[in-house]
């Protein structure tokens, strides 16, 4: 069983022995001892094995080593058991949070849900509680590490098995090709000043810009997990008495100190080395970073792409500080819906799976994750990893034990929730590859005692309208032919138009998610309270009290920037470029038209993807052009870099309208084309004659005569853009810092990111409201009676 | 800059004058285009060369314009990957668009015709309701339509984006427009033939109308087919996804690798481009005839 557990290790980087030599101060992964019988036997299911019998689906995020581990277990516990059937579901991360918040209340959900630990509480009352013939809590707790199992006891009660410790702190990975060609070590660093030392002759640079980081450690993750575990190798705590937390300390300042000089020592750039450019995996696998902060389960998630790096790749101990503690937080596991029809079986699986101590361990040897079951560590061979250094074995555990579950306190549901959510949201995100969700899921989500939802009562079929039925006799067949076409109609715009209208007002009064029941219509009372005018009045708060308005406020002015930019450029360029068609040769004009009309035909989200690419700051068409323009690199982050501004405008923001500009002059310019063509020629004739040059023609000829089209035109770009939500939604995810979060993204993201519906409708009937405002002075101001 | 005049209706001594006197402006014309459409084409360049280069290529700093070693290995890799069954995601696609467009139609075609010919009490008061939803924001709409389709049940399904939008009020008033314009003769001798109204609609109506149906056919088509909030909203199982959708999805799963990002990219967009510019005259047609979007 050691030689195979070797061996496995080896062929996936390594990953989870190096990490754990992380914590006996680097010394080598392949120590001896002899092979130890596992607690339990492979394939332990204690009795029942042959009554088990029917079909359990199972939801999982998506990631590859992760499922290809579930479905080996699967696979082998369908062998034991063969009148079972397990039907796997996976979903992008993003998708699987929204997915689980809407199919939860509703009850659609799979039998067995993979959930992150921090979630769980948080659907506790859709999750069934681990019976006690499964495990208690009490076994649990002398089974599984208490950071792990934290998440999953709400209130004392265990809604699920725990499968890691989620630790990403204590190893970092090393491209050992890189470090071989400029000397630096792959084995550890005995302080952080050779390790920075390294790192720096690892860096490239070309002028000031880094086009190779030595050490990426700037992501969300990164930053909190090397921030809260130098706190502890400080000898300090983040967690004050009452297990909030703490940074007014003099540790948590001296780690804030070590992670400035990482940044001052040029080995990393966090505008172009974060979560939205060059995330760690991407960038480590891309071999644009040397080194790099990050899971031990990114590399079999990369391994498949890019065999090549992965031959290459080590994971080397970082040195630790005074106290060899990491920060962790919980992992992944498995839960069982409180709805499942199959709830024997998916304990039996979801017990397989999690608490076999073999096959838990060969889960987390396939996915490159720390287990969470301590028998996997503390089995003798296991700990002769860490034996070499007696203490630190006992410190990476305890602290463990320090960071969650102190966090985690057996409190009330909603407490441990919140605090828990804290540090773990913003770690967890950047798990899936879906690197684009962390801006605002380091938010507190703010949905937190859910008292069980159940099921939301069918509606029933929109009723006939009684109105038109009473009011048309049923004489000629012109009356009948009106009545038929009209009455489902009427019926149709009632439920489909009318109904949201009122809904959506309805809704602006209330403290409203669709994951808590209501008491009454549509959900809207009990659970989710009326507030009157509260969620308006919260959009003007100005001290700071509610996170919400600050954003809202910074939306509202982001999209105004944006809409009073587009329209001028719009027009800028939409104008003389019509007229310029006009004017060149009549077979040709098609063919400009065209060329500028082909991106009005693009779907906005590929429009976003190409400028994304274009804007690249390594790779990028924008960066190549100026390099090769100015003569010296030019690295700059585009849409990442909050630092740059052009007068008071965001460059990212900038970036976005250039985009925009590109996708959307296509439609106005036609218009104006059609407009100019309507021109009659006896007016611009009378001009030439008159000896007017081409500026005075247009100035004085063309533009009046087109002012009724621009009116039109002005109207309707500036309505557009007042919604803008595709590239924003793509390109930038309203990042960095907000600088692009435009109002349509932030509904959008309050809706159905964060659920908080009420907010949200508010939002959009402000933002319905600014439009109209808008398209009405615009057009009184931009009147015009002029005919010819 | 010349004057933009039909040759043959200008007197010819005009037209020489133009002529000459835009001689060097002629040449800085064409140059400024150029120099334009180059612009504009460029970022569709780079992603068609970058879906031809090599991994290792499409990751070298600085970047070049063109591939050095052109390749297909990265159309055959998403050819291959189960995970893009590129035909589902057209097939959802061509669903969503047809059905709007043959819904859409149909009854703004219906109701435009009731609207134009007919005389009933509440007849103004209702268009002008559909005339304030056209001013109201798809933010406004979403989250209530949101919640109505997860009570029929409708989300992640295909049909959740076409019952929502069945009468397209746009697409009622350009109708109604053209339906006007009608004679009410035709339509009264058909009757006094005896036809019934479904035939008058189907036979006198439509007809003269298909001109204005093909316009708003292609536009209904072209924005189904690129719209993203609302299948984003409705749709969140993958093998349900509608093109757009799909690209944001596969551009975040695998966006280490841009070569094949731009590969994804061009194979959703180019076919449909092409279809597009084919029918571009209507579209423009279509926007110019009605004021955009």
């Amino acid at each position: 069983m050691k030689r195979t557990l070797a061996a496995t290790l080896s062929s996936t980087a390594a990953a989870l022995a190096l990490v754990l030599t992380a914590c006996s101060g680097g010394t080598g992964s392949s120590t001896g001892g002899n092979g130890d019988a596992s607690p339990t036997g492979p394939g332990g299911g204690d009795g029942g094995a042959g009554d088990m019998t029917g079909t359990l689906r199972v939801w999982t995020h998506q990631n590859k080593s992760f499922n290809k581990s579930y479905k080996a277990l699967a696979e082998a516990y369908m062998a034991e058991h063969p009148d079972v059937e397990i039907q796997f579901e996976t979903f992008v991360y993003d998708t699987y949070i929204q997915t689980l918040q809407t199919s939860l209340p509703a009850g659609t959900e799979a039998d067995v849900l993979q959930m992150f630990g921090s979630w769980t509480c948080s659907y506790s009352s859709n999750l069934a509680t681990v019976p006690a013939d499964v495990m208690t809590v009490a076994d649990a707790q002398a089974a599984y590490f208490p950071g792990p199992l934290g998440g999953y006891l709400c209130d004392d009660q265990l809604y699920g098995l725990p499968q890691e410790s989620n630790v990403e702190y204590g190893a970092v990975l090393v491209n050992t090709d890189m470090a071989a060609a400029v000397g630096t070590s792959t084995d550890g660093w005995a302080t952080y000043d050779d390790f920075i030392a390294d790192a720096q002759k690892l860096t490239v640079k070309d002028g000031n810009a880094i086009t190779r980081a030595g050490y990426h450690f700037t992501t969300n993750d990164g930053m909190a997990y090397t921030f809260l575990s130098l706190i502890l190798q400080n000898g300090g705590s983040y967690l004050a008495d009452d297990g909030s937390f703490t940074f007014q300390t003099p540790e948590a300042k001296a780690s804030m100190e070590l992670m400035k000089r990482f940044v001052d020592a040029g080995i990393t750039d966090p505008t172009l080395f974060g979560d939205t450019t060059n995330w760690v995996g991407d960038c480590f696998f891309t071999e644009i970073c040397a080194m790099g902060l990050v899971g031990p389960w990114v590399v079999p998630e990369y391994a498949g792409d890019f065999p090549d790096v992965a031959a290459v790749t080590k994971y080397a101990p970082l040195p630790t500080l005074d106290n060899a503690h990491f920060a962790a937080d919980s992992g992944w596991g498995l839960t069982v819906s409180g709805a499942s029809q199959q709830q024997a079986l998916a304990w039996d699986f979801v017990k397989y799976v999690a608490a076999d101590q073999a096959n838990a361990q060969q889960w987390n040897l396939g996915t490159s994750t720390l287990p969470a079951l301590q028998a996997s560590i503390e089995a003798p061979r296991a700990t002769s990893w860490c034996r070499s250094c007696p203490t630190s074995s006992r410190s990476s555990t305890s602290s463990i034990r320090r960071s969650t579950s102190a966090a985690c306190p057996t409190a009330t549901a909603s407490s441990t929730t919140s605090s828990c959510r804290t540090c773990s949201t913003c770690c967890r995100t950047a798990r899936a590859s879906t690197r684009r969700s962390r801006p605002s899921s380091s938010r507190p989500t703010r949905s937190d005692a859910d008292p069980c939802p159940s099921p939301p009562t069918p509606r029933a079929a929109p009723a006939r309208s009684p109105a038109t039925a009473a009011r048309a006799g049923s004489g000629s067949p012109q009356r009948r032919f009106r009545k038929i076409v009209l009455t489902p109609s009427l019926a149709y715009l009632a439920f489909f138009t009318l109904l949201p209208l009122v809904w959506v007002v309805a809704l602006s009064f209330f403290s409203y998610s669709p994951r808590r029941e209501g008491s009454g219509i549509g959900g809207l009372g009990g659970a989710n309270p009326f507030v009157g005018l509260d969620n308006y009045r919260g959009m003007l708060d100005n001290t700071g009290a509610n996170p919400l308005a600050q954003t809202f406020q910074q939306s509202l002015l982001v999209t105004v920037i944006f809409a009073f930019l587009v329209l001028p450029l719009n027009l800028m360029i939409t104008l003389p470029l019509a007229s310029m068609i006009e004017a060149v040769a009549r077979r040709l004009r098609p063919v400009f038209r065209t060329i500028f009309f082909m991106p009005v035909l693009t779907s906005a989200v590929a429009v976003a993807v190409i400028w994304t690419y274009v804007l690249n700051p390594q790779f990028g068409l924008a960066n190549s052009l100026l390099t090769k323009l100015t003569g010296h690199s030019t690295v700059i982050a585009w849409i990442n870099d909050p630092t740059l501004v052009v007068l008071g405008v965001p460059v990212a923001l900038l970036a976005v309208i250039a985009a925009y500009l590109w996708m959307d002059i296509g439609y106005n310019l036609v218009i104006f084309i059609a407009a100019l063509q309507g021109i009659p020629h006896s007016v611009t004739e009378a001009a030439v004659l008159d000896g007017a040059n081409a500026w005075q023609r247009f100035r004085y000829v063309t533009l009046p005569l087109l002012k009724p089209t621009i009116m039109l035109t002005a109207v309707l770009t500036m309505i557009s853009s007042f919604q803008a939500f595709d590239l924003f939604q793509v390109m930038t995810l309203g990042g960095p810092d907000r600088q692009t979060r435009v109002l349509a993204l932030d509904i959008y993201e309050n809706a159905f990111r964060f659920q908080s519906m009420g907010w949200a409708a508010a939002e959009s009937l402000v933002l319905m409201l600014l439009v109209l405002v808008v398209a009405l002075v615009q057009s009184r101001l931009l009147r015009t009676t002029w005919e010819y | 800059m010349s004057v933009a005049v039909e040759p043959r209706t200008r007197p010819p001594r005009l037209a020489v004058a133009g002529q000459q006197r835009s001689a060097l402006g002629r040449v800085m014309l064409y140059a400024v285009l150029a120099a334009l459409s180059a612009i504009a084409v460029l970022p569709f360049l780079w992603m068609v060369f970058g879906a031809f280069k090599t991994g290792q290529e499409i990751r070298q700093f600085p970047p070049d314009l063109l591939p050095r070693e052109w390749t297909l290995d990265n159309f055959r890799t998403i050819l291959d990957d189960p995970e893009m069954p590129l035909l589902t995601f057209y097939k959802n696609s061509l669903f969503v668009a047809v059905m709007n467009v043959v819904v859409q139609l149909f009854l703004a075609s219906l109701l435009g015709y009731i609207f134009a010919k007919y005389a009933f009490r509440g007849r103004q008061p209702l268009f002008w309701y559909l005339m304030l939803l056209m001013m109201i924001p798809p933010s406004v709409m979403m989250i209530p339509s949101y919640l109505i389709l997860s009570r029929l049940g409708l989300l992640n399904n295909l049909w959740g984006l076409v019952v929502t939008v069945a009468i397209n009020p746009f697409a009622v008033f350009v109708m109604r427009q053209f339906i006007t314009q009608l004679p009410n003769d035709q339509i009264e001798s058909a009757r006094i033939d005896g036809a019934s109204e479904w035939r008058i609609y189907l036979s006198v109506v439509l007809p003269q109308v298909r001109p204005a149906l093909a316009t708003l056919a292609l536009l209904e088509f072209m924005f189904n087919w690129n719209a993203y909030l609302w299948p984003l909203i409705v749709l969140t199982e993958n093998s349900k996804r509608t093109l757009p959708v799909i690209l944001t999805w596969y551009s975040t799963q695998h966006g280490a690798q841009l070569n094949l990002v731009m590969a994804a990219s061009v194979l959703l967009v180019i076919p449909v481009l092409a279809f597009f510019l084919f029918t571009q005259r209507w579209i423009v047609a279509g926007l110019t005839l009605t004021g955009g979007k």
